[in-house]
């Protein structure tokens, strides 16, 4: 089975011993939110699950099931619910800060379920991801999935979820029509209420609008979101919106560190330690030449102001 | 015989057939990890009277009424699709004390 989750069926034996057939990637889907919900009990982490086939299907006609599962956790719970996963058979593919630059995400891979993403916090609502959580979790619902019952939040925390998605990844039009234009006046005051509060207005806008407004603190940080920007000026965006010498430093070792799984996927095999040094240097090298050639279009404007 | 289930399972059926229910066919996994199964319509009718009812007996007779069928010639196949599922670790099945010899005696 393919590790990218896209258009996989697993086989699957049949109980009364006739040949296997193939399970639709929407049901594995479905199984692997099951499946990671049952590890969130055991190990008593708290779990949202969100997108796919946990939104509720009466506010999101015209929507597929989606080929993976996605849950948002809440940040002090992500240790536990990670290892409740490896005791689970989910292989960590990629790690939070090995994915994008805004480590929102881990994925895993589960042999008979395919594919997993773990949030801990999610792009749009990164400015304070605990708060985030706790005011979702608040208006969580049980929903079941594959007979299964699972937490989502509410309406108005899965309206807005799925705003956000749509804000940094075009083309998801159904869900603006669904999740804002087709709601009632309260209902969308409710979200953007909830956007408000959490510090998620601008995202919300860049959904709504489709575009990206200048002039905000975290203009920059969204178009690099949207993949609009280079990679120095996506770290420039993610320096300026990191706060603290803790973060900071944390952030500059992230901004060399080889992603084994981009890596390998380049490669087409598992990067050898040698690769990856390789790739370090590739990347540490690239970063200085980008930050050289940053200095020597500033400094002639520094001059000639001094 | 009593049945129960094995482990925490997920299931979820797909139907698209024509008359509705005609080409169903139930996925069924154990949780927290496991492989899926895919049952046929009749093997996941057993699978879901077995969950719901506890029993092979009211299995074999609810399917018998439901289907204008013979409890004697459905009992056989009942019997094998419970021991495929047993066997995926799907099922638990026990064998009900009460089945084997004569009945207690009742407390007056």
């Amino acid at each position: 089975m393919s590790p990218s989750g896209a258009e996989e069926e697993a086989a699957a034996p049949a109980a009364d011993g006739r040949e296997s057939a193939a399970v639709p990637v929407s049901v594995l889907a479905r199984f692997a939110h099951a499946s990671v919900q049952a590890v969130a009990d055991r190990v008593g982490a708290d779990v949202l699950h969100i997108k796919g086939p946990s939104v509720d299907p009466a506010l999101n006609p015209g929507r597929g099931e989606g080929s993976d599962a996605d849950v948002l956790v809440r940040p002090a719970h992500v240790r536990r619910l990670v290892e409740g996963l490896a005791d689970h058979d989910w292989v960590m593919w990629c790690d939070f800060d090995e994915g994008s630059a805004f480590e929102h995400a881990a994925s895993f891979h589960h042999l008979s379920f395919g594919m997993l993403d773990v949030h801990q916090n999610f792009p749009g609502l990164h400015r304070d991801p605990e708060a985030s959580f706790e005011q979702l979790w608040q208006g969580r619902v049980s929903r079941d999935i594959a007979r299964r019952p699972c937490w989502a939040p509410g309406p108005v925390g899965e309206h807005l979820i799925l705003l956000l998605h749509a804000a940094r990844s075009p083309g998801k039009g159904t869900d603006v029509q669904n999740h804002w234009h087709r709601l009632p006046d309260p209902e969308r005051e409710r979200v953007q209420a909830l956007a408000d509060g959490l510090g998620a207005g601008l995202g919300l806008e860049i959904a709504i609008s489709g575009r990206v407004p200048e002039g905000h603190a975290e203009t920059d940080l969204w178009r690099a979101m949207l993949g609009q920007s280079d990679q120095l000026t996506t770290w420039r965006a993610r320096w300026a919106t990191t706060h603290g010498l803790v973060a900071r430093g944390r952030l500059l070792r992230r901004a060399v560190r080889v992603n084994r799984f981009v890596l390998g996927e380049r490669l087409g095999h598992v990067p050898s330690r040698a690769e990856v040094r390789r790739e370090w240097w590739r990347r540490t090298g690239a970063g200085l030449r980008a930050v050289t050639v940053l200095v020597r279009r500033v400094a002639p404007t520094t001059r000639r102001r001094s | 015989m009593r049945i129960g289930p094995a482990a925490e399972l997920a299931l979820h059926a797909v139907d698209g057939g024509e008359p509705p229910g005609a080409d169903r066919v139930l996925y069924v996994t154990t949780l927290p990890t496991g492989h899926p199964v895919v049952l046929n319509a009749m093997a996941a009718e057993i699978l879901e009277r077995a969950l719901e009812l506890e029993s092979r007996e009211a299995v074999v007779a609810t399917l018998a009424e439901d289907f204008d069928a013979d409890p004697d010639l459905i009992g056989p196949d009942v019997d094998r699709v419970l021991e495929g599922l047993a066997a995926q670790g799907i099922l638990r099945l026990e064998e009900d004390p009460a089945d084997d010899g004569p009945p207690s005696p009742t407390p007056a």
